[in-house]
């Protein structure tokens, strides 16, 4: 296993300078650049704003740059902002790693709970609820959701805030974590009660049943165990997926995430904050599916990797 | 458990719907931790400004806090509470002394300002603000290597400014001055601080407008007395930074708190020197940029002022009565032709497309949020009332149809198609249909759509590769009509994007540019928007922008001071005069 998880970590390198080198070429290939404005600037001023950034030399000098400082550990400088790009994810990550890491619970408690008493209540009232659930919850967008929410329990109501997140401060999480949450917890539902259905009709669930065990034992020690392994598949990308940020959610409660500041930097050509913003993304990603590989092994004993 | 039908579990769940639905109905809207003011028609809050209490109001976030750097209205929102220049312009967009003492004097060949500062002005962290700051300031915003967006403000005025700033060269032919060389340019740039109250600024020829330009945000000081400024060098320049403590001010407010994305919060400076001292504790700008989900904000009391949602103006206004007001935006919307793609040289095809467009149907189809125009100039900078040019260039179907036909189109026949590109907002695709709908229905012409992002659709503006542009048009830098005009319809003009090329145009405007006699001056710069007007050089406006916004009714300073100055909220030209009646 440790032999696994550190190859793992070697190929990771080749893969985040790939990430790397295809995001700067298509970065490049499109057209427009970070000072091309509504308001034209005097070509004077833009060569010199090219020059202060770097701009005015060829690709393959920036090319080298980019990776020159990034093996200094320097993720380059917004020219947006002028601020460091790793400041800006530091600040910005923060956010969105509570934001994301409160929707996941959120989504794997209630997509878990729900899957699960659909499945031991296959056909009757439980099940319809939670298919319901689920099929709502995948149908409507996020902003859809959210607009819900914000008429109903804010404007009307005056539960819950609208604007900003404050970890701790359960006015301002209600609303952006179901928002963010409800997907992928509809998600984990559907697949937690196919998962279960299919184990509860096993052999040794029966087994399980015949040598006098508790419901309840059956259910947790046997059966919510085995039907764990599919939902592991998709919690590592959905893990992923939450804690790198939404645009939709971050723009609707004005949260100030990565999510927003990544597409932001996309059209405003921001060149030096789109590369790290994808590369730490990528790093993310590529994390969560290790660490998914090794509950994997963790859940299933029969799992090894060599 | 008995097992219910699927129908029953379908009317279970249509009741628990209806159940919410109605709950939230009769909710009250007091409840709960936030704070809420019922919208509606209500009438202004009578009573007197309170000392204290906190503003809340939407912004937009800065993309530079560097006064020398910055030319988006976001930055230059903010950098105005924060800092204040010799001069600042009042209501009437009338220069008047700020941190000067009087107005400058200025020689008789009108090259030299003398300016004499206050005494005893401080920074906000009681540093003496001096001449030496002023000059810094200029000279920062000709470097090089800062990279103003703003330069252009001084470079054909400020002597040395221009030579200075084109020191790196061009991508084409770049250059590598040494720091020596460096230093002696900077030293030649038009700004010297006599002594620690007097600042002399030389100018290449009289321009009758420095005054103003003065008042603007590429003259604002630098903080010597900092170490990072003290040691910099032309070469090396200290970096503005964003960090409150890393800043110091001599504006209204200071900037106590940034949160990225989030929001700034402003306290007031002890050391502010102004006659209107501020009266709140606190503005807090939220950096949204929906205007949606800003007016939710408001709705739900966590805003104070807020942009209305023009998409849904009629029903915003309804909503909130007196609450809502708009004002002019010192901005025009237009049309812009590429002339050097044919038909558009033909002036006939120009006027036939211009005359197509009916304006105020145009401004009900967007909610009735601008106010139409036929002027490039607006009144409130000089120019002729907006429906001026009516009879030229406005909406007339029978002379669009005789003029397409003189240029040799009749009925739209032979005509080529051509592309209007458009940004991919939604309001402005509904400008291009608009613009489409009108060509088709009155001309028998098919014009084509090209939506794109914002930086292509400027890239592709830049390189002229581009037959019509929705939404072109010009957002005032200063209030004054040279602003309107100077690189934008002179032939060559560095933001010349249609490619006007009027011989008597760029006459005109070459007598207007350092005409010392204002009355003149300002006749002459009247004439030049007649004729690039009806001659439809490079446009044809269609609209003034105007803001909309949504202020409660304990605010005060916002509406009243709002102004054709306003940046992005209403008023914050003058921010110190915010306050609240409870």
């Amino acid at each position: 296993m440790t032999g696994y998880v550190i190859r793992r970590i070697l190929w990771m390198v080749p893969l985040l300078w790939a990430v790397a080198t295809v995001t700067f070429l298509l970065m490049h290939a499109v057209p427009g650049g970070p000072f091309d404005q509504e308001k034209k600037l005097p070509p004077g001023i833009v060569a010199n704003l090219n020059a202060k950034y770097n701009l005015d030399k060829p690709l393959v000098e920036q090319y080298g740059l980019f990776f020159w400082d990034l093996a200094h550990g320097d993720l380059g400088t917004s020219f947006r902002t002028e601020r460091p790009v790793t400041d800006l994810i530091k600040e910005g990550w923060q956010v969105t790693a509570q934001l994301g890491g409160v929707a996941f619970l959120y989504a794997l408690v209630v997509g878990i709970t729900l899957g699960t008493i659909s499945a031991l209540n296959h056909n009757k009232l439980g099940d319809y609820v939670g298919v319901f659930f689920a099929t709502a919850g995948t149908a409507m967008p996020s902003f859809v959701i959210a607009t819900f929410l914000v008429i109903i329990f804010s404007v009307k109501l005056g539960w819950f805030d609208v604007l900003g997140w404050e970890f701790g401060n359960y006015h301002k999480m209600v609303l952006p974590t179901i928002t963010l949450g409800t997907l992928p917890a509809a998600y984990i539902a559907r697949l937690t009660r196919a998962s279960m259905l299919e184990v509860l009709t096993q052999d040794y669930i029966r087994t399980a049943r015949a040598k006098g065990l508790a419901e309840w034992a059956v259910i947790v020690r046997h059966t919510i165990k085995n039907a764990m392994v599919p939902v592991l598949t998709v919690v590592g990308p959905i893990f992923a997926v939450l804690v790198t940020g939404s645009f939709i959610t971050e723009t609707i409660f004005s949260i100030p995430g990565v999510g927003r500041r990544f597409v932001a930097a996309v059209f405003d050509r921001d060149y030096g904050l789109i590369m790290g913003t994808t590369l730490f993304y990528a790093t993310i990603v590529a994390f969560s599916n290790l660490i998914v590989d090794i509950l994997y092994a963790v859940v299933d004993p029969r799992i090894r990797y060599s | 458990m008995t097992l219910l039908k699927p129908w029953r579990f379908l009317l279970l769940a249509l009741l628990a719907v209806a159940a919410v639905a109605a709950f939230s109905a009769c909710g009250d809207d007091d409840s709960g931790g936030a704070t809420n003011t019922p919208g509606g028609a209500t009438t202004p809050a009578a009573g007197q400004r309170i000392k204290g209490g906190t503003l809340t109001v939407q912004g937009l976030e800065f993309k530079s806090l560097d006064p020398h750097y910055s030319a988006f209205p976001q930055d230059v929102s903010i950098e105005r509470m924060l800092w204040r220049g010799l001069y600042m312009m009042n209501k009437d967009n009338v220069p008047q002394p700020m941190m000067a003492a009087s107005m400058p004097q200025i020689s008789t060949d009108g090259k030299t300002y003398t300016i004499k500062m206050k005494s005893g002005l401080k920074w906000s962290d009681g540093q003496p603000l001096t001449a030496k700051d002023f000059e810094a300031g200029i000279k920062r915003t000709c470097n090089p290597a800062v990279a103003s967006q703003e330069e252009f403000v001084f470079d054909q005025s400020v002597a040395g400014c221009a030579d200075f700033f084109a020191a790196l060269g061009t991508a084409d032919a770049p250059k590598t001055p040494t720091p020596a060389e460096l230093k002696a340019l900077e030293d030649k740039v038009g700004a010297k601080a006599q002594d620690d109250t007097t600042l002399v600024i030389t100018l290449n020829q009289g321009q009758p407008t420095f005054t103003i330009i003065l008042s603007m945000w590429p003259a604002f000081a630098v903080p010597t007395h900092l170490s990072r400024f003290a040691s910099q060098t032309p070469d090396k320049t200290a970096d503005w930074g964003v960090d409150p403590k890393g800043l110091v001010y001599n504006g209204p407010y200071i900037l106590s708190e940034y949160k990225l994305q989030d929001s700034a919060t402003l306290v007031p400076n002890p050391n502010w020197a102004g006659e209107i001292k501020p009266t709140l504790d606190k503005v807090v700008l939220k950096f949204i940029e929906k205007n949606d989900v800003a007016d939710n904000a408001y709705r739900n009391g966590e805003l104070d002022e807020a942009y209305a949602d023009i998409s849904n103006l009629a029903a915003v206004k309804s909503e909130f009565g007196a609450e809502y007001f708009q004002h002019a935006y010192p901005g025009v919307r237009a049309l812009l032709f590429q002339m050097k793609h044919p038909p558009l040289d033909k002036l006939e095809v120009r006027l036939a497309l211009s005359q197509a467009i009916d304006r105020d149907q145009l401004n009900a189809v967007l909610g009735g949020a601008y106010l139409p125009t036929t002027s490039w100039l607006p009144e409130d900078v000089g120019g002729p009332p907006p429906n001026a040019f009516q009879d030229q260039i406005g909406f007339n179907p029978t002379k669009a149809k005789d003029n397409l036909s003189k240029a040799g189109f009749p009925n739209g026949q032979g005509f080529p198609k051509l592309t209007m590109i458009v940004r991919d907002t939604p309001e402005t695709q509904a400008q291009a249909a608009f613009f489409q709908n009108s060509f088709k229905t009155v001309l028998n012409i098919d014009v084509s759509i090209e939506p794109l992002d914002s930086p292509t659709r400027s890239a592709r503006i830049g390189s002229g590769d581009f037959d019509l542009s929705v939404r072109s048009g010009w957002l005032q830098d200063y209030p004054d009509p040279e602003n309107w005009f100077k690189g934008a319809f002179d032939t060559g003009g560095a933001i010349n994007l249609g490619n006007c090329s009027d011989p008597e145009v760029d006459a005109l405007m070459k007598k207007a540019a350092f005409n010392t006699n204002d009355t003149e001056r300002r006749d002459q710069w009247k004439q030049v928007n007649n004729l690039i007007v009806t001659r439809l050089c490079g446009y044809t406006p269609y609209y003034n922008e105007a803001n909309s916004w949504l202020v409660k009714p304990y605010v005060v300073g916002i509406k009243e001071n709002s102004s054709a100055q306003d940046q992005i909220a209403g008023g914050d030209w003058i921010a110190e005069a915010w306050g609240r009646t409870k």
